[in-house]
């Protein structure tokens, strides 16, 4: 049997009226990985990291921390987990030192020296209340009050949202940085695919509460790829079409000169039998960056794929 | 509790500025006899009214508004996740975020009320009777209901579900339990039981609302409209349970027998026959008091209404001569008309049975000496009915001067009428005879200018007549013996104290010498005869009334020197002078209060009541008959322990 993993949610629905926002959800994230949940909006990460962190009851199924149920056993499973919120919640009229006062007598791993260490780095100022801080501000302190509880398993529920590029790369460092210090693990959801493409291992995609993709970030790049050949009147296009139905085309469209097709299984094997059936001269392979494979999964219309 | 503490510690930090407020107010409160208009007022009561009056408003205030607001605003706006991203439950932050917000508003309304207390002291909590406990309540009672109330709508109002069905239906379901819970503890006048129903009530409000509160808050957690769902589902659940229990106990406080009886009251007894109207309580129901119409011979009772009137110690029977019916008003509104109910208690198993006859409370009711007539004064109107068949058999308007009357039936086709007249400061008493059949009315007799009667008495055939006057400023009344039919006075009585016509229609009268004796005359009211009896009983004594022909009862205290020993009863002859002990150790005879015809007539009773003067009370309250057969006191009803 292979270790417990921090996060593992077992046929995770969750229902509003008839509206199912996330539908026979699982999955598992094991110690120190970083995984990250994408999504369009409306897709139900939301409605997955409130579940993840007890904050929801599931409708079905349930969700673990850390070997702990996390609406049964919140508390437990809260001791070890840092959560930076999709909107800093943090009490307006509280400053840094206040928060700190409050959070160091209720949370048993606290160490004070590191949130102060933080925020001094950061100049994130202590004694002004939080709702004078800038947004970016609000965001560090949030990211210092989730770390400073020595977390296994931290939360981060589109931790960049609002901040500018400087700030999300700045952001995206020092957590790559706090993770090779500690080994903790990331449960992350984001729109920022670029960013997040640098630092997670493990990507999971949710579309329409169903979760489409669960697998390691290199291995979804290695799928998906856009191939490039010259057009030729010697084979027919049905054949091209037919041909490309090895690799698991999910779209195909012309260019200036060129034509081109995405496609999701990429493989060697698979490769070398489109070129024996359909011997066209290619002329580029090229990897899908995150972003692209997101659009070429999620698509433009709610529905999913175009 | 540690998590408790350390978010209750950070709301009240959150919100000290609320204490700088009340600084504030304390200090303009301090300056207000200065202001103009004012000054004209003791300054002391000024500042202990004003800071009364502003501590419970502030407090109540501001538990509104933070009631409105310390968890509806952070679910609106998706902050509570703060508090549920750390390792705390999420009772602990309803309890923190409660305790906090408590905390401060009873520190603001001492902060507030320090002028007062500089003045007075702790007498602002205080009556004459110790405690002032509603006071006290209300300072700290009020603010936190009116927070849990106002966090309870906030969150239906904000979360706007379906559940709003279930809360409005359950408030209306309240309402209606709150109504049938106190409306009849009111109707039965017992003002201890309806306290405690009543603060069982608001017990009940605030166990509820604090647990819809909490389940909102640890089941609903950031989600307000989940949140809204647990605490409709809490609360009323909460509530059913506890209206429940005290519909339950309300109930059990409420319905007991005469079995049940601790201590009893005899309101009224049955000239002949067994039954008397008794008024009980039972062990632990408090102050509520229960009336049945009951056999001292059989086990058998009729439930009576418990409140007839303003008045707890009023009659609610009236009684045939015979004893055989009893006739009732229902219960109801103190001062609304009545559903007249009648019982034939000569059956071996009587029951009350209601007549579609309505009267009004103070309407006088006669019955014929067999039971089978009732006449009712009413609106200057005597009515006459067949009691059993409901029928009307005669409607009879009385003259502009009658009537102020009481009728007595002489026999089922006669009713004999007397009526109070005012001339001149001066009462006087009509006599008149009225033919059913006919309705005819015949004026036989007058007895003029009086003074203010007090009562008066007819014997039981109707021939003579006692009646006790009191002239204006004057403490003794003096009483005088009439023809009871024309009204000519036979002769001015010199005695003050008891007094009574015996069956055969002779007369008691009796009176009490400072050294204790009791000298006792029977008097044939016409011709010679006229027996008189000395009696060395102890100071106290009392003269009852005919238990057997021609004996009555005298009661004296055991030890005059200690009065918990209570009362010794003797059978005495009014011929023979004879007496014989009968009973120690009671607490007393029964105190049954006479037919009251009306406040126009005052007390006015027709013949004596033998019955009731068999029955007393013993040391243990319980209700006890001397039976003539066996010479002995057997247990009717209470008591007991």
């Amino acid at each position: 049997m292979g270790a417990e993993p921090v996060v593992k949610l077992d046929g995770l629905t969750v229902r509003y009226g008839k509206l199912i926002a996330v539908d026979d959800l699982s999955l598992e994230v094991p110690k120190g990985g970083v995984f990250a949940l994408l999504g369009r909006n409306g897709s139900g990460k939301s409605s997955t990291v409130r579940c993840l962190l007890g904050q929801q009851r599931p409708t079905a199924g349930r969700s673990r921390i850390l070997g702990f149920d996390s609406w049964k056993k919140r508390r437990r499973a809260m001791e070890r987990v840092g959560v930076v919120p999709e909107n800093p919640d943090v009490p307006p009229d509280t400053t840094a030192d206040r928060v700190e006062k409050f959070i160091a007598r209720v949370t048993p791993f606290w160490r004070s020296a590191n949130y102060f260490d933080r925020l001094e780095s950061l100049g994130v100022p202590r004694k002004q209340r939080f709702a004078k801080l800038s947004k970016g501000q609000q965001r560090q302190l949030a990211l210092a009050i989730a770390l400073a509880g020595s977390p296994r398993l931290l939360v981060l529920d589109d931790p960049t949202l609002g901040l500018d590029a400087v700030a999300r790369q700045k952001l995206y460092e020092e957590l790559v940085g706090e993770l090779a210090d500690r080994g903790t693990t990331v449960f992350l959801t984001t729109h920022d695919l670029a960013g997040v493409e640098g630092i997670a291992d493990r990507v999971g995609v949710l579309q329409g509460g169903s979760l489409l993709v669960d697998e390691p970030l290199e291995v979804l790049k290695a799928r998906y790829c856009r191939l490039t050949w010259t057009p030729t009147d010697d084979i027919p296009p049905e054949r091209i079409q037919a041909a490309l139905q090895h690799l698991g085309v999910i779209g195909a469209g012309a260019t200036e000169g060129a034509n081109e097709a995405v496609v999701e299984k990429f493989s060697e094997f698979g490769f070398d039998r489109f070129r024996q059936e359909a011997p066209v001269e290619v002329m580029r392979v090229d990897s899908l960056s995150l972003e692209e494979i997101f659009i070429a999964l999620c698509g433009t219309e709610p529905g999913g794929r175009s | 509790m540690k998590a408790t503490m350390a978010i209750m510690a950070r709301e009240v930090s959150a919100r000290r500025e609320l204490l700088l407020l009340a600084v504030a107010v304390a200090f303009i409160i301090c300056f207000l006899p200065f202001l103009p208009n004012i000054e004209t007022y003791e300054a002391t009561d000024v500042r202990t009214v004003a800071s009364s009056v502003s501590a419970l408003a502030l407090g109540c205030l501001l538990a509104l508004l933070l009631g409105a607001t310390v968890f509806g605003n952070d679910l609106s706006e998706g902050r509570l996740g703060f508090f549920f991203a750390r390792p705390v439950s999420g009772l602990a932050v309803w309890r923190g975020r409660v305790l906090a917000v408590m905390t401060l508003v009873w520190i603001v309304e001492i902060i507030v009320l320090a002028p007062a207390l500089y003045h007075e002291g702790i007498h602002i909590f205080t009556s004459s009777d110790g405690a002032d406990w509603l006071t006290i309540l209300a300072y700290v009672i009020a603010p936190l209901l009116l927070f849990l109330l106002a966090h309870a709508v906030s969150i239906l109002v904000r979360a706007g579900t379906p559940w709003m069905i279930l809360d409005l239906g359950g408030a209306i379901v309240v309402a209606v339990f709150v109504w049938l819970n106190l409306r009849p503890v009111f109707e039965i006048g017992a003002p201890i039981a309806l306290w405690v129903v009543a603060g069982a009530l608001v017990a009940a409000l605030l166990i509820s609302l604090a647990v819809g509160g909490a389940s909102g808050v640890a089941v609903g957690r950031v989600d307000l409209r989940r949140a809204h769902s647990a605490q409709s589902l809490a609360l009323w659940s909460t509530m059913a349970i506890c209206l429940a229990a005290i519909t339950v106990y309300g109930s059990w406080l409420r319905d007991f027998g005469p079995r049940d009886f601790s201590d009893v009251e005899v309101m009224s007894v049955a000239t002949d026959g067994s039954w008397v109207e008794a008024v009980g309580g039972a062990k632990g129901r408090l102050d509520v008091k229960r009336r049945y119409l009951l056999s001292t011979t059989a086990n058998r009772w009729l439930p009576l209404p418990a409140q007839v009137g303003w008045e707890r110690f009023e009659r609610v029977a009236v009684y045939s001569r015979d004893g055989s019916t009893a006739v009732w008003r229902g219960g109801g509104p103190v001062e609304e008309p009545r559903l007249l109910w009648w019982a034939d208690l000569g059956r071996p198993d009587p029951m009350a049975r209601p007549t579609n006859l309505v009267v009004s409370p103070e309407a006088p009711l006669t019955l014929s000496v067999d039971g089978a007539r009732l006449a009712v004064i009413e609106g200057g109107i005597v009515s006459v009915y067949e009691l059993g068949e409901e029928r009307l058999l005669k409607a009879i308007r009385l003259p502009e001067d009658l009537q102020r009357a009481a009728v007595v039936f002489i026999d089922p086709n006669t009713l004999q009428l007397f009526a109070r007249l005012d001339v001149d400061d001066a009462e006087s008493v009509l006599i008149a005879e009225i033919e059913v059949a006919t309705g005819e009315l015949v004026r036989i007799g007058v007895i003029p200018g009086l003074g203010e009667i007090t009562w008066f008495a007819v014997d039981a055939a109707l021939e003579h007549m006692v009646v006790s006057t009191r002239s204006e400023g004057d403490l003794v009344s003096e009483r005088r013996l009439h023809d009871a039919k024309s009204g000519a006075l036979i002769r001015n009585l010199d005695v003050a104290g008891f007094l009574r016509f015996l069956e055969d229609g002779r007369m008691v009268l009796t009176s009490e010498s400072d050294d204790g004796s009791v000298t006792l005359v029977v008097d044939p009211v016409e011709g010679e005869g006229r027996i008189v009896h000395t009696m060395r009983a102890a100071v106290g004594s009392r003269v009852l009334g005919e238990v057997v022909p021609n004996g009555v009862i005298v009661a004296h205290l055991v030890d005059p020197s200690d009065r918990t020993q209570g009362i010794r009863i003797a059978l005495f002859d009014v011929d023979t002078g004879e007496i014989r002990n009968i009973g120690s150790h009671l607490r007393g005879p029964v105190r049954w209060f006479p037919r009251q015809n009306g406040v126009a007539m005052g007390f006015f009773w027709h013949c004596d009541q033998p019955a009731a003067s068999r029955l007393f009370i013993d040391q243990s309250g319980a209700l006890v008959r001397w039976d003539p057969e066996s010479g002995k006191l057997i247990h009717v009803v209470g008591g007991r322990e």
